[in-house]
């Protein structure tokens, strides 16, 4: 398991992480979200040892993390790079064999992963020869060569077409059916919705909302809310009502709101009912788009 | 063991990968093939042709023949003599290219023909032929013996006693050790850049911190350069082995006597002198992202190599002056400058030992110092970072 307790660093004056903290657990998928800014590559950087944090640690299993237990960590970082003029496949086995596998082993998986992302063919291809989503592929393959036990993956979805999209969480849940523990930022929120059991929010260097999606929906403050009276939509007078701020999502057509989770829902049927005939009438938990915006307005 | 592991796989694969790069592998052979197929060929053509042609009209005399080719013999020319009918047929054999001088014997002092301009050596042999011509004369007139003649006008030379002579083995030292700081100079500025510009590329294909996520930055520094500068090694060892080879080729080292103890010796300076300068060169490296800024930073190490340089230049030809003494101990001009001096003049063994000692201090010391910028500075990618925030930045970096 990977605990990440009261991390702080500064830039300078720049505060980025004000004392972070969260947990993930084996085999789970989790989102890490929150604004630009807000501390995640920071926080990222320093779970792989990249920056060395000012107060607070980072334990794996109990340990704290050495640069021998980070052999098995796998990172993916925001900035993509790979060697441009060198092979596809000795590039993988190259980051296999430095993250301490055998020269026979590293080749190995290197043959395999490219397999399995469709590249076999590739193989003796450089790096600079491919197409973009190509090198995304290789990128996340390096990351992954070694078969980590803690994969740490900073905006993998981003820049990948729908097809990419699908195989990337396809291949995130397999990992994670093995018993990875998956640490993944992205701000593609209803694609971490999707893929995520957990989700941590940073916001401002400090960690606003932690727990398994589920969790977050029942615990949660407001239930969204949308109504629409004899064809057109309808809100609320008599309770407390909040511009959920985001555009519709695809496929609701009704815009909605937030209303406070303690309001019961027959007051509103209620009113409803008093402004006309109801059309249509949704009352579910919040989305995480709703519970991110919540989190990062406070 | 983890840690070594990976100093040596970074480096093996900046060696592997450079090595087998086709730049690289048509640069060595070219350099290498034209150094031993070009270098005879070169001292061949550079070596001035002792072939003279004299043209004397007929005539000839022969004791002024046999005057005129021992004169040429004593400054190396080999003279051949031409006879011509007359004047006007000798100045049309100078005009022609036949003859390089048409000499006039009489009447005395004798007059030389030249085409453009006189050949100095040539000149002074042929004056010299014809004043011994004249002395012979003029003896004869006197009664004398060819013999008393000589004894005359040019008694027998002084012996000459050497009390200390001159060693061919200690020439073929101090040849090999300034051959070693040529190298060492061109290893320097040539490969340390090779390295800077290893360093530069990862930063900016940003592949770097993915290295730097699975090995420590001052493991990677180490392993890089110690691939790019064995490279280096391997390149200036091709060239010198190449100019040995020539020079063995064209008989112009057939009096070298190469002690593989100096050889040794030369080696190991080279090799810890370029040790420093490549791990300063890497962390310079570290403080730039883009190639255009590399030659801004790649300039700074030639404030001390260029001295250096220039101090072991003059130390051929002074290897007692005190700046002399002084830099062959200092750091790092020591590794150019106490191979030479050691091969000239005795050093005393403390001498050896504590430039040695401080040399490998300072490529110690300056490791550890590289190795704290370059952790400092080599995850800001963007602009150039100052050694200072470099150092700063380092304990931001993950040390352990």
């Amino acid at each position: 398991m990977l605990v990440v307790d009261g991390l702080m660093k500064s830039f300078g004056a720049h505060v980025a992480l004000a004392g972070a903290s969260f947990e993930a657990r084996p085999g789970r998928i989790v989102g890490f979200l929150g604004p630009n800014g807000a501390g995640k590559t920071t926080t990222m950087r320093c779970i792989l040892g990249l920056l060395q944090p000012d107060g607070g640690r980072v334990t794996w299993n109990g340990e704290p993390v050495s640069s021998r237990t980070r052999l098995a960590f796998g990172y993916m970082p925001e900035e993509r790079g790979l060697y441009p003029k060198m092979k596809v496949a000795d590039q993988l086995a190259y980051f296999g064999q430095l993250s301490g596998m055998s020269s026979a082993d590293a080749t190995a998986a290197a043959a395999a992963w490219l397999d399995r992302l469709g590249l076999a063919d590739r193989s003796r291809a450089t790096v600079e020869q491919l197409s973009h989503g190509n090198k995304q592929r290789v990128q996340l393959a390096a990351s992954l060569v070694h078969s980590p036990t803690l994969a740490v993956l900073d905006e993998p979805f981003s820049g990948l077409d729908p097809l990419g999209t699908d195989a990337l969480a396809t291949e995130l849940r397999t990992l994670a059916a093995q018993g990875t523990t998956i640490v993944f930022s992205s701000h593609q929120l209803d694609l971490v919705e999707d893929v995520c059991e957990d989700v941590v929010i940073i916001n401002n260097g400090q960690v606003v909302l932690t727990g398994t999606l589920d969790d977050l929906r029942t615990s949660s403050t407001v239930r969204r809310l949308s109504v629409e009276v004899d064809g057109r939509p309808w809100r609320p007078t008599r309770v407390p009502v909040e511009e959920s701020g985001g555009v519709a999502e695809v496929g609701s057509s009704t815009p909605h709101v937030l209303i406070p989770a303690d309001v019961p829902v027959d007051d509103v049927l209620a009113e409803a009912r008093e402004a006309g005939s109801i059309t249509s009438f949704n009352f579910d938990p919040p989305s995480l788009s709703d519970m991110f915006r919540e989190a990062v307005q406070q | 063991m983890t840690g070594w592991r990976q100093v040596a796989m970074v480096a093996r694969r900046d060696f592997v990968q450079r090595a087998t790069s086709r730049p690289f592998l048509l640069t060595l052979v070219l350099i290498v093939g034209l150094v031993i197929v070009g270098g005879p060929f070169l001292a061949d053509a550079t070596t001035p042709d002792p072939a003279r042609e004299v043209a004397v009209v007929e005539p000839v005399e022969p004791t002024l023949e046999s005057l005129v080719v021992s004169a040429g013999d004593q400054v190396d020319l080999d003279v051949t003599v031409v006879g011509v009918a007359d004047r006007a047929a000798g100045d049309q054999a100078i005009i022609d290219g036949d003859a390089d001088v048409l000499l006039v014997a009489q009447p005395a002092p004798g007059v030389l023909v030249w085409r453009t301009s006189p050949d100095l050596r040539l000149s002074s042999a042929l004056s010299q032929a014809l004043r011994a011509q004249a002395q012979q004369q003029q003896a004869a007139d006197l009664g004398l013996t060819a013999d008393e003649a000589v004894a005359l006008v040019s008694p027998p030379p002084p012996d000459e006693d050497l009390l200390d002579p001159e060693d061919p083995a200690e020439s073929s030292d101090r040849a090999a050790s300034f051959v070693g700081m040529i190298l060492l100079y061109f290893a320097v500025v040539l490969f340390g850049q090779f390295v800077m510009l290893g360093v530069v590329e990862e930063k900016s294909s940003r592949v770097v911190e993915v290295v730097l996520s699975r090995v420590l930055p001052y493991r990677l520094l180490a392993g890089k350069v110690i691939g790019i500068g064995a490279l280096g090694v391997v390149q200036i060892l091709a060239f010198a082995v190449a100019i040995y080879v020539a020079a063995r080729l064209s008989g112009a080292a057939d009096d070298l006597a190469l002690d593989p103890g100096l050889v040794a010796s030369i080696l190991g300076w080279f090799l810890v002198g370029f040790a420093f300068f490549a791990v300063v060169y890497a962390a310079l490296g570290a403080t730039v992202t883009r190639q255009e800024d590399v030659q801004s930073v790649a300039l700074l190490p030639l404030v001390v190599v260029l001295p250096a340089y220039f101090i072991a230049i003059f130390s051929v030809d002074d290897p007692d002056s005190t700046l002399v003494r002084i830099t062959s101990i200092v750091p790092p001009f020591s590794p150019f400058i106490m191979p030479i001096r050691s091969a000239a003049v005795d050093v005393p063994g403390w001498q050896i030992a504590l430039s040695v000692v401080l040399l490998l201090a300072a490529t110690y010391g300056v490791i550890r110092l590289a190795g704290r910028i370059y952790s400092g500075a080599i995850l800001a990618i963007g602009q150039r970072v100052s050694l200072r925030d470099a150092w700063r930045r380092s304990s931001d970096a993950a040390a352990q």
